[in-house]
């Protein structure tokens, strides 16, 4: 703990939350103190959504002093919950390999802002700390407060307990977007009407809207790991694959969105799952079907939805495939996998390799033991 | 209690798979051979090369050119990378299969050595002097397979030639390691999809209507290198520093037989580059010879979307070498290698250079490319026509990208030595000097070496023709 956290653990209001007088005391008092600039109307108390700009603008910690913005000054205290976050795609999100190789040869601001949100001028100004990508202070600090749903009794901050911290709205901040309109400097300053990345949308619009703790109740079950579509578990508990013989010429394959909150694939435009069957005698007879979306460009810049056929939330979708058609003998097995690929390219090419894996087998079976279809 | 079913769960099917080993098909996309022939039956290279023989065609095949019997002679066929393989089974239809008495007139392979890489694990066969397909299987201690090469012992004599030919390999490798069809279909579409390009470039050499085509019909890759970023190319700049950069690493290079350092243009390059190309005026260019420069192994012009969407695939894609092709003019006809077959006309209305970079003019807005150029000309002949020592030419239009479509701006240097041929080529981020065989009308490209930056290296590849 920092001496200036301790100072603050001073100052701060006891136990919980400040309270309806307390706010507004503190409100009256913050008008008196407005125009000298030493008093600012918290995010907080506008709610979540005015933490990010969903791209717009970085993230300004405000008057939080330098040494308490990178994850080192969290660490010492929160030890377990930093190494849970080191695992995650929140830590990853600046250094990924396929993230870079996009931002690479098109460095935009706009990116930055979600990549390294703690960068205050866009691409020249990531330095370590920004470089550490959605990290502690990017969710959990701004004016040298510590926001959060709740507030341990025993806490030394100075907590602002936020009523809606837990909802759906916290992640929208980076993870709800419309295509942006990128103007000939590189900058973006509005966004089209075309979703580019729908995953708030897509949970508010199914079965768990309302649900209490909305994203954090399935992508908080390992603490601040975070998992989502880069981790196998999380993608195997999300989708479900069966297979079962229609009879012996065809075959039936159920693939079920029976655990994710939101549509299978979801979030960046490249992400998609593909569903293959084959015969390993006959690779290139492969049967596929392409489960995401697909686009075209927008006559208002951007891009659109020209076919989109990722599965909702609780929804089972069904193929049916002739095995005649895969070649091979008819006693060789069949294999089936669902892939979750998250880039354009599933296979780059050696010079254009992001160095880290481009998709992952979500489920691998082969007919081998399939009864037949009820 | 979640965090270890789930590590179960993860570990599971990897302890399945490591010992269930089962029989999968490869294609290969990549071949190499001791040599191939090229003749009048193959002039323009659409048959004989080695990765014929793994194209499912009996059409096609790969004939040896070494002008005896054949025995030494090999083909290599580069599989895709794959651990934990104990055995590959071969299917061979020998000769050439295209018709019955093509296969009696060609020599076939009869005795010949099947060896796996990287293991090196050796294994004689016989083959029969019969078409149709013959099995071999050859094993090897559980370990990685990468490439498998076929040598000729002894052959069969053929009735009529004493070329050897194969006409197709299929390969089929039992190993732990999950298959991945996907893959291989891509690598099998890449076959087919090279066969296209060679039977269109012949097409456009053979409608040639008499007048002499610049360029072989094929180059490969002598030399690959790598080198680390100069530090021009890693800071924000303009794109002049990025080609300037690029420029200065190709001069670092001494110039060969055959492939000189294109000196002249690269004093002319630097002074417009430092100036701004201020010398150079507006002009309009057209070409007395619009014949397409055709798509040919590790030669292709450039197009627009390239620096914006990454190196295309780099390496010579029939025999697998990885390192980077040479790029010509965008313009992709054939009349811009010559500086004699480039005519340059006023122009009133160009943009001014820095707009043209910027995209500015409305024509950038466009989703068909738009070409804005200028010139810097070469001293006056008496008795010759006006002629272009180096062109600048600005093409800009709309592309795909992920955001949807944006701009993109490309500009490109081109540059004539004294005799009117093309030496020099710079690009935002590469530059490619040519060497030329043969004088006047006749002369070829012959070689090339180009220095290519991307993001975080910077690659050389030398190509030289047959």
């Amino acid at each position: 703990m920092t001496a200036a956290m301790a100072t603050r653990r001073g100052a701060s209001p006891s136990g919980g939350g400040p309270g309806v007088v307390g706010r507004w005391a503190r409100s009256v008092g913050c008008a008196a103190l407005l125009l000298s600039g030493a008093c600012r109307p918290v995010a907080a108390e506008l709610g979540v959504e005015a933490l990010f700009s969903q791209g717009l603008a970085p993230v300004s910690l405000g008057a939080t002093p330098p040494e308490e913005r990178g994850v080192a000054a969290c660490e010492g205290c929160h030890a377990g919950i930093v190494a849970e976050w080191r695992g995650s795609r929140h830590a990853a999100a600046w250094t990924n390999g396929i993230f870079q190789r996009e931002f690479k040869p098109r460095p935009l601001d706009w990116c930055v802002h979600c990549h390294a949100p703690l960068a205050p001028a866009g691409v020249a100004s990531v330095d370590t700390v920004a470089a550490e990508g959605v990290s502690c202070a990017v969710c959990h600090l701004r004016e040298g407060e510590i926001l959060a749903a709740a507030r341990g009794d025993d806490s030394p901050h100075h907590t602002r307990v936020m009523g809606d911290y837990d909802s759906e709205r916290l992640c929208a901040g980076c993870h709800q977007f419309n295509f942006p309109v990128v103007e000939a400097n590189g900058e973006v300053k509005r966004y089209t009407d075309h979703p580019m990345q729908d995953t708030v949308a897509e949970f508010r619009a199914g079965p768990y809207a309302g649900l209490e703790q909305a994203c954090w109740s399935c992508h908080g079950k390992f603490g601040h790991s975070l998992p989502g579509a880069h981790a196998l578990g999380a993608l195997q508990h999300a989708a479900t694959l069966e297979r079962c013989w229609e009879d012996r010429r065809q075959l039936r394959v159920t693939v079920t969105n029976s655990g994710a909150g939101h549509k299978l694939p979801s979030g960046d435009l490249h992400r998609h799952l593909i569903l293959r069957v084959w015969r390993a005698s006959e690779p290139a007879r492969l049967w596929e079907a392409f489960i995401g979306r697909a686009f075209e460009p927008a006559p208002d810049a951007g891009k659109r939805v020209r076919l989109d056929t990722a599965i909702l939330p609780l929804e089972s979708r069904v193929w049916r495939v002739a095995v005649g058609e895969l070649g091979g003998g008819r006693a060789e097995p069949v294999s089936i996998e669902l892939r979750y690929i998250y880039t354009e390219d599933e296979i780059p090419t050696p010079q254009n390799d992001p160095g880290e894996p481009t998709s992952v087998v979500v489920h691998r079976v082969s007919t081998e033991g399939a009864a037949l279809c009820p | 209690m979640m965090r270890p079913l789930l590590l179960v769960l993860l570990l599971l099917p990897a302890a399945v798979r490591a010992n269930a080993a089962f029989e999968r098909r490869l294609y290969a996309d990549r071949a190499d051979s001791s040599s191939f022939l090229w003749n009048d039956w193959n002039k323009f290279q659409e048959n004989y090369l080695p990765l014929y023989a793994a194209d499912g065609d009996p059409m096609t095949a790969w004939v040896e050119g070494a002008g005896d019997s054949g025995e030494g002679e090999w083909i290599r066929f580069y599989l895709s990378r794959l651990e934990g393989t104990e055995a590959l089974r071969l299917r061979v239809q020998n000769g050439y299969q295209k018709s019955t008495n093509l296969y009696k007139a060609n020599a076939r392979p009869q005795q010949i050595e099947v060896k796996l890489l990287p293991s090196g694990m050796t294994q004689a066969f016989t083959l029969e002097d019969q078409a149709g397909w013959q099995e071999l299987r050859i094993t090897q201690p559980r370990g990685r397979l990468e490439a498998v090469e076929l040598k000729v012992v002894s052959v069969y004599a053929g009735s009529k030639y004493t070329d050897l030919a194969v006409s197709d390999v299929e390969f089929y490798a039992t190993s732990v390691t999950p298959d991945n069809p996907a893959a291989e279909k891509a690598r099998y579409e890449r076959v087919l999809s090279w066969k296209k390009d060679r039977v269109a470039a012949a097409a456009v050499f053979k409608a040639s209507t008499g007048a002499f085509m610049p360029v072989l019909p094929r180059y490969t890759l002598k030399a690959t290198g790598a080198t680390p970023v100069p530090d021009e190319l890693r800071s924000d700049g303009n794109d002049w520093i990025y080609m300037s950069a690029s420029l200065e690493a190709l001069a670092a290079f001494p110039g060969e037989p055959g492939l000189p350092r294109p000196d002249g243009s690269i004093a002319r390059a630097r002074a417009a580059l430092t100036s701004t190309f201020a010398d150079f005026v507006p002009v309009q260019v057209v070409t007395t010879d619009s014949r397409p420069l055709p798509v040919l192994d590790n030669l292709q012009p450039a197009r627009l979307w390239t620096c914006y969407e990454g190196p295309p695939l780099w390496g010579d894609t029939s025999t697998g070498q990885v390192g980077g092709y040479l790029e010509l003019p965008q313009f992709g006809k054939v009349g811009f290698l010559r500086a004699e077959t480039v005519g340059v006309f006023d122009v009133k209305d160009n943009p001014s250079l820095a707009d043209a970079m910027a995209g500015r003019p409305s024509q950038c807005s466009s989703d068909t490319t738009h070409t804005f150029a200028w010139a810097q000309m070469a001293p006056a002949v008496p008795g010759q026509p006006a002629r272009a020592a180096a062109l600048l030419t600005v093409s800009c239009g709309m592309i795909d990208s992920r955001e949807g479509r944006e701009r993109a701006v490309l500009a490109e240097l081109l540059s004539y030595d004294e005799a009117g041929y093309l030496d020099l080529f710079l690009r935002e981020r590469s530059a490619t000097s040519f060497g030329w065989r043969g004088a006047g009308a006749g002369a070829v490209l012959s070689q090339g070496r180009r220095v290519g930056a991307w993001t975080d290296t910077v690659r050389m590849s030398e190509v030289a023709g047959p």
